[in-house]
């Protein structure tokens, strides 16, 4: 059932991105979305009145919904679900609020304006918002918690052409990003604090020590570690930046760039309620502390007076409200932190849930009531607007009760919220008198704002008298007048708002005035039945962690009181702010506003960190690739020379040269030469030539160091890499100029230097004393491992300990007696298989150099003139594609001898190839080897035989052979695991073939298929493609 | 014979730490190659130097200890690396065509890029 729940937006939201977008109706996602919600909310339904499953907590006795699937339990994530109180209470919010939200945007977006984009998007956020609640394992919630931001970056740019929101996406983005960096600290923190804690009768359990419960339950553990102020203070930062709480404040008005429903979903009712959400969740584990007091209710309570402050000095109705959420949040956190209680004793914080639905309710129908009058009105700047109660009705009602309920006012669902804070406030204890008198009275302050910007909301844009005349008068409001005011911009891209423009004033239709007009029914129903709301909600308060209830009761209105006097006061005091708001607001322009964070922020993030990277691309990226490889070599060797220092220099023992090998001081005499003339030679054909024996000569150190696969390859290798260079050569100019053999220096020193390092590097490592040593007491090293590991799974542990094999009790087998190639298909697969995949991109790579944006070849490396027809469509270009089709030239009739052999030799190298390849897990060979020799013996044909006889070869199509190759290894890599065995588990049996011998077949074979298949593809593709220029 | 190695190995990365210096894109190639070959020898140098040791291929029949044999670990990466340094070389040769075809220029001239023009 949860994982259906969870899981529902997400499906969703990838149906949208499949399904074919020109064929349907733009109004598709829209109503996808409804659809979904109500899904949701079907499912979420089922869940709260079905009989949760049977599982009785052992730490409270609640039971509910929950789902458990193991992730990576090691680290303490698991994919761990329930639907406890507040889980239920925000699931509920969540899909309610969302529903009204998704009819309103169905009407409020242009369906021109990408709807998939938007509604897909918009679902994504959902469903991660829907994680974050449900989440029973912290780290868990973590991981939507990041989601909720990447969807909220990608919602609040939808309108990404306007740098402003583009910039605003980006610090939401940054502020929250960190933040969450600073969250997963925490909770790692967390992790650390139990994994090495001990108590009497503590057991640590990595899968289950995340989960909420289980942090609640060993809260003495968090508490009492050195630790866990950083903590604390971490995973707060967390969610102080997520719910916009001073000084992380400034993103979230900054995010108002965002479309209307957005704002009202995401930075009203839900995204910046996970912050809110979070505290709810460590208040059961910090109440006692006076830590909590000070961290979180000091951040509230600054936050509901800067955010009201600025609400009250902001012009545009929507920045008006995007400060009042600021501020509203800051009394929820405050709310939170007031619930400190020194004693620890059984008082738990009352209804919370409560405050966080009451600020939903109205702040998303206030939200939904700005675009309304967006819309009919084409300004939000309640300074131009007034007298709009004429023209919108209905919209004027809404709004009054609303904002009524923003202020608190009697009779309505926020007057009980305001009646619950004020409480909580005025009965904090503190050990400090600052504290216990000091917040509750910014509190009060801040309360004041409050009144007054609701005021301001309800009465500037609907009563008296128009202030800017011009709105209302139909022709003369223009999109050139309009194109002053910035935040306004957005309009010219809604096409409903510019359609409605000719209109005039005029009241928002029925889609639009509905959604908002539940809610803001809801906000005055709620008002009535909070006795009985309140019954609802007290279970689900957090009550699995509370115990009883301290026996507050939900009121609808309190017999006269003094907090109900206070109140009043409050009110009254409200209005004279208000009185006097527009007077407070103009001299606070005239000062300019210092906004210190946003431009502490800015200079961060849009001056110092992008200055640093343009002066490390400065100094490490010049524009002379030389020093750029030089910096690159200098920084090497400095690791290198670190290295060599903290291990240790080792000295090999033996210096002298044994018999028989003198031959080695050939090779050597010979690359001196040969190198010479690889480095001097004016004529480019002549060093390529030269490199070549370079090459055989490194093979020839490989059968010194009894590696016989490596001396294959590398001669094959070099083969084929020589096939390749001659190829190209023909192409490029074939004579240096005199100023290019002069002899540099400089280079010359730095490679001096480079070479003797690395020099001392090899001198040392072959003396290294810990080479052959065990890596730790009992376990064998790599090395003695796969040895000991490739072929002998019948070996007794005995057997294994006679030949001096460490880890014997612990073997598996490979199969095979060629190490190397075991190493290759079975030890190190997984390594092989991204190996391989290299290979073939790089093979692709050079399919589309030659191919991709090619100028037309009309021989410009003869002198010819270039044509500009380069362009990526190239490939489809008929005139382009012809020429690619047109027939080998690079080598004009080869000779006949060499064409007979071409023919012939190709047929021995194929069942060479084939026995390398069956060879190749017992003795040299195997897939790399056999698919080199394939394709020396394949460009033998192309390059020997006449063209016209080997089109087959010609056109075949080597991409695919890649593609099979890719795929073949692909199916060992996942088929073991389908039979629940690790990645690329090996079987083996006998069998036996006629002239092959008989031997042992490994599935790790099949494996080395797909490589041999790869490794022919990519060499040929490469050979194939430069063959046909 | 270590020292021999040494040597070997010394001269190969000289040429081609010194060849990747060089302004003619040709000679880079050419370094790589080189530094190729050099980074190999390193590489199996590091699985030490034993005339005793038999190649990486178990005789089931001889009951040798597992000391008798070379590491084939070295082995094992530098097979792949010869490979993959294959693929890398092929596409710096076509790119090395590519640019020369784009350009008519084989030098890595040192041009200014191009906001540091604007």
């Amino acid at each position: 059932m949860l994982p259906f729940l969870l899981l529902l937006p997400f499906f969703g939201a990838a149906l949208l991105m499949l399904l074919p977008r020109e064929r349907l109706s733009p109004l598709i996602p829209a109503q996808a979305t409804v659809m979904v919600t109500l899904g949701c909310l079907a499912l979420l339904g089922v869940a709260t009145f079905l009989p949760p499953s049977l599982e009785l907590q052992e730490i409270t006795g609640e039971r509910f919904h929950h789902f458990h699937a193991d992730w990576m339990p090691s680290i303490g994530l698991t994919f761990s679900l329930w639907l406890d109180g507040p889980a239920l209470f925000f699931c509920w919010m969540v899909l309610g609020i969302g529903l009204l939200i998704f009819v309103y945007a169905g009407f409020y977006m242009d369906p021109a304006d990408s709807p998939w984009r938007f509604f897909g998007t918009m679902m994504l956020f959902m469903g991660s918002m829907l994680g974050v609640v449900m989440s029973r394992n912290a780290l868990l919630m973590f991981v939507f918690w990041e989601l909720t931001s990447l969807t909220s970056f990608i919602l609040i740019g939808h309108w990404h052409h306007k740098e402003s929101a583009r910039k605003g996406a980006m610090r939401a983005l940054v502020v929250t990003g960190l933040g969450g960096l600073c969250l997963m600290a925490g909770i790692a923190g967390y992790f650390w604090i139990l994994s090495t804690a001990s108590a009497p009768g503590y057991v640590f359990d990595p899968s289950t020590a995340l989960n909420w419960d289980s942090l609640w339950a060993n809260r003495e553990l968090l508490l009492n570690h050195p630790a866990s102020v950083a903590c604390l203070m971490l995973v707060l930062l967390g969610a102080f930046t997520k719910s916009a709480q001073f000084p992380f404040h400034f993103w979230l008005p900054g995010a108002m760039e965002a479309p209307t429903p957005v704002s009202a979903f995401l930075h009203a009712a839900t995204m910046v309620k996970a912050g809110i959400y979070l505290l709810g969740r460590l208040y059961p584990i910090y109440w006692s502390w006076e830590l909590w007091l000070i961290l979180v209710g000091s951040a509230g309570v600054i936050t509901m007076l800067v955010g009201g402050f600025m609400a009250m000095t902001s012009r545009d109705l929507k920045q008006l409200l995007a400060h009042s959420t600021v501020s509203q949040l800051g009394l929820l956190t405050a709310y939170y932190g007031f619930g400190f209680d020194r004693a620890g004793g059984d008082k738990p914080l009352p209804m919370d849930l409560l405050l966080v639905l009451s600020h939903a309710m109205f702040k998303g129908a206030l939200f939904m009531i700005v675009g309304v009058i967006d819309h009919g009105a084409h300004t939000r700047e309640w300074t131009r607007l007034g007298g709009l109660r004429k023209y919108m009705p209905v919209t004027t009602v809404l709004t009054i009760v609303a904002c009524a309920s923003m202020a608190g006012f009697p009779l309505t669902f926020g007057f009980v919220a305001k009646e619950l804070f004020l409480k909580t406030a005025l009965s904090l204890h503190a050990s400090s008198p600052l504290l216990a008198y000091g917040l509750p009275a910014v509190a009060i302050i801040a309360s004041l704002f409050t009144v007054a910007y609701s005021l301001r909301m309800a009465v500037s844009p609907f009563f008296g008298k128009p202030r800017d005349p011009s709105i209302h008068e139909h022709d003369i409001y223009s999109i050139e007048e309009r194109g002053d005011a910035e935040d306004d911009a957005h309009d010219g891209s809604d096409g409903a708002a510019s359609h409605a423009h000719a209109a005039g004033v005029h009241e928002g239709g029925p889609g639009l005035l509905i959604p908002p007009g539940i809610l803001v029914l809801a906000c005055l129903v709620a008002g009535f039945w909070s006795p009985f709301l309140g019954d609802l909600l007290s279970p689900l308060v957090n009550a699995p962690f509370y115990g009883t209830e301290s026996g507050f009761t939900v009121a609808f209105f309190h017999h006269a009181d003094k907090l109900l006097w206070t109140a009043v006061f409050l009110f009254g005091v409200g209005v004279l702010v208000f009185l006097a708001g527009k007077r407070i607001m103009e001299s606070y322009e005239r000062a300019g506003s210092p906004a210190i964070f946003r431009h502490a922020y800015e200079a961060i993030f849009d001056r110092a960190i992008p200055s640093l990277a343009a002066w490390t691309a400065r100094t490490s990226q010049t524009p002379s690739l030389r020093r750029s490889i030089a910096v690159f070599f200098a920084a090497a060797f400095g690791i290198v020379v670190a290295a060599m220092g903290y291990s240790g220099f080792g000295l090999p023992g033996a210096i002298a040269i044994p018999a028989g090998l003198w031959m080695a001081t050939l090779p050597i005499a010979l690359t001196l030469p040969c190198l010479w003339v690889a480095a001097t030679h004016r004529v480019l054909l002549v060093r390529v030539l030269a490199m070549a024996p370079i090459g055989f000569f490194v093979a020839m150190f490989f059968v010194f160091f009894r590696a016989p696969d490596l001396a294959l390859t590398q001669i094959l290798v070099e083969v084929v890499i020589l096939i390749v260079l001659l190829m190209v050569l023909f192409r490029l100019p074939q004579r240096f100029e005199p100023r290019q053999l002069r002899f540099d220096p400089t280079a010359g020193a730095i490679a001096l230097v480079g070479a003797l390092v690395m020099a001392a590097l090899t001198y040392s490592a072959m003396g290294s004393p810990w080479r052959h040593a065990p890596t730790l007491e009992g376990q064998p090293s790599v090395r003695d491992y796969y040895l000991g590991n490739a072929k002998y799974p019948a070996m007794t542990s005995e057997e294994a300990a006679a030949i001096g094999y460490p880890g014997a009790s612990n073997m598996r087998s490979g199969g095979g007696t060629n190490v190397v190639n075991v190493t290759l298909v079975d030890f190190r697969g997984i390594d092989t298989f991204g190996e391989i995949i290299v290979l073939g991109i790089s093979a692709i790579g050079v399919l589309c150099l030659l191919t991709v944006n090619r100028r037309r070849r009309s021989d410009n490396w003869r002198g010819g003139a270039l044509d500009d027809v380069g362009h990526v469509s190239d490939i489809v270009n008929p005139e382009t594609h012809r020429q690619l089709e047109m027939p080998y030239r690079a080598w004009p009739s080869p000779s006949l001898l060499l064409s007979e052999i071409g023919r012939l030799a190709p047929g021995f190298v194929l069942i060479f190839a084939a026995v390398l390849f069956f060879a190749g897990h017992n003795a040299p060979g195997g897939g790399f080897i056999a698919g080199l020799m394939v394709s020396v013996g394949l460009a033998m044909v192309l390059i020997a035989v006449s063209w016209t006889r080997s089109r087959h070869l010609e056109r075949f199509d080597f991409v695919r052979l890649i593609g099979v190759g890719l795929l073949v290894a692909l199916l060992t890599v996942v088929v073991p695991e389908l039979f629940g065995l690790p990645f690329l588990t090996s079987g083996h049996w006998h069998f036996h073939l006629p002239l092959l011998g008989g031997g042992e077949f490994a599935t790790a074979a099949i494996f080395d298929l797909g490589v041999f298949l790869l490794v022919v593809g990519a060499t040929m593709l490469v050979v194939q493609k430069l063959g046909k220029e | 014979m270590e020292l021999l190695i040494t040597l070997f190995v010394f001269v190969l990365y000289f040429g081609g730490f010194y060849l990747m210096m060089r302004r003619h894109v040709f000679e880079v190639l050419l370094g790589t190659l080189l530094l190729t070959h050099a980074t190999s020898m390193l590489l199996i140098a590091m699985g030490g130097w034993k005339p005793e040791e038999r190649p990486p291929i178990l005789v089931p029949s001889a009951e040798l200890p597992l000391s008798a044999y070379a590491d084939p670990v070295p082995q094992a990466l530098i097979l792949t690396a010869i490979v993959i340094g294959f693929g890398v070389t092929a596409y710096l040769v076509v790119l090395i065509m590519r640019g020369n075809e784009e350009m008519n220029d084989m030098e890595m001239t040192e041009r200014p890029r191009e906001e540091d023009e604007a």
